[in-house]
């Protein structure tokens, strides 16, 4: 599967999530080299793929932006948000997207069936910290913007060999 | 299934694992605090669904981490990329969850495959803390061995 469409059809879905359910509109930013979040305070809400196709897709963003989605999901002021609420409101946002990034997928490329099932949400929270997927060189990453604050999504999905 | 079961399972795994591919003998004990390790340290995840859903998870410093890519790999621990460690981390985690499926399968008397598993992914830094985001059941063994302490994690729920 090309990196390209998985990039368009991910774009898509986070866009619909995030205006949809969240009310902020979305923009594309241009690639950069310099890490995102260098040292700062960042979420990462990630979800894995499983089944015939297997995967994961993260969405990484900085406090400020995680606090904002929050409070528009919980329609809740900022300053009355808990930590947890913000765990759990991230972890809700990625699974919106993988569930709107599978319908897209089955849709499009898998004749209709369900191309993967997803497994729970994992929100990591932390200032100085990586992530990988193993087996993967490179993640596609995209990254984009909302209310001025941008935000990266990373996909890796592949075919499970027979 | 009992909590007591499912802990039961999730030592026995790891027992397993870790006998066959790292070469160590460890024994776990159920563990119900916040996971916390200072300095720089990993959490490889595998996330699974299916009949059964959920994700495993194995929280270790750094140092242990190297001991455990430098017995899988037959290589001086200091000779390791981070790369090999995280590989070799996450190959842990993988082979966790699968040897767990199998159990999780006898327990539940099936046949069928209860679960899928997703790609592993590794975290690596200093001042992270990871939550598994679910109204699910959580597990948590802690093992003790000569090289330092490990965090195996489980969260499972039934589709």
């Amino acid at each position: 599967m090309n990196d390209d469409i998985l990039k368009t059809l991910v774009v898509h879905s986070t866009t619909e999530v995030f205006e949809k359910m969240i009310t902020l509109h979305v923009r594309q930013e241009a690639a950069q080299e310099e890490a995102l979040f260098n040292g700062e305070m960042h979420v990462c809400a990630t979800i894995g793929f499983a089944g015939e196709w297997h995967g994961f897709l993260s969405l990484q963003c900085g406090e400020d932006l995680a606090y904002q989605v929050t409070s528009k999901l919980l329609v809740t002021d900022m300053a009355d948000l808990e930590k947890a609420d913000v765990w759990d409101a991230m972890g809700e946002v990625v699974n919106m997207i993988g569930g709107r990034f599978k319908a897209i997928f089955a849709e499009s490329y898998n004749d209709g069936h369900e191309a993967f099932k997803m497994s729970l949400p994992t929100v990591i929270m932390g200032s100085n910290y990586s992530l990988v997927v193993v087996g993967s060189d490179r993640i596609p990453e995209t990254i984009l913007q909302a209310d001025g604050k941008k935000f990266l999504i990373k996909l890796a999905l592949k075919k499970v060999e027979a | 299934m009992d909590e007591n079961q499912i802990i039961g399972d999730v030592m026995k795994t790891t027992e397993t694992v870790f006998k066959s591919m790292v070469f160590m003998d460890v024994k776990g004990q159920k563990y119900e605090e916040e996971i916390r390790i200072p300095n720089r340290h990993l959490t490889a995840m595998v996330g699974f669904a299916g009949a059964y859903m959920g994700l495993t998870a194995i929280h270790c410093s750094e140092t242990f981490a190297r001991c455990v890519g430098g017995s899988m790999l037959s290589m001086d621990f200091d000779k390791l990329s981070q790369e090999d460690v995280r590989d070799a981390l996450g190959e842990i985690a993988n082979m966790i969850a699968g040897h767990y499926k199998a159990r999780l399968a006898e327990s539940v008397h099936t046949e069928e495959q209860v679960f899928e598993q997703s790609v592993p992914s590794v975290i690596c830094g200093e001042d992270y803390v990871t939550h598994a985001v679910t109204d699910a059941p959580r597990y948590c063994v802690l093992f003790d061995t000569d090289h330092g302490n490990f965090y195996i994690e489980l969260a499972l729920k039934k589709a």
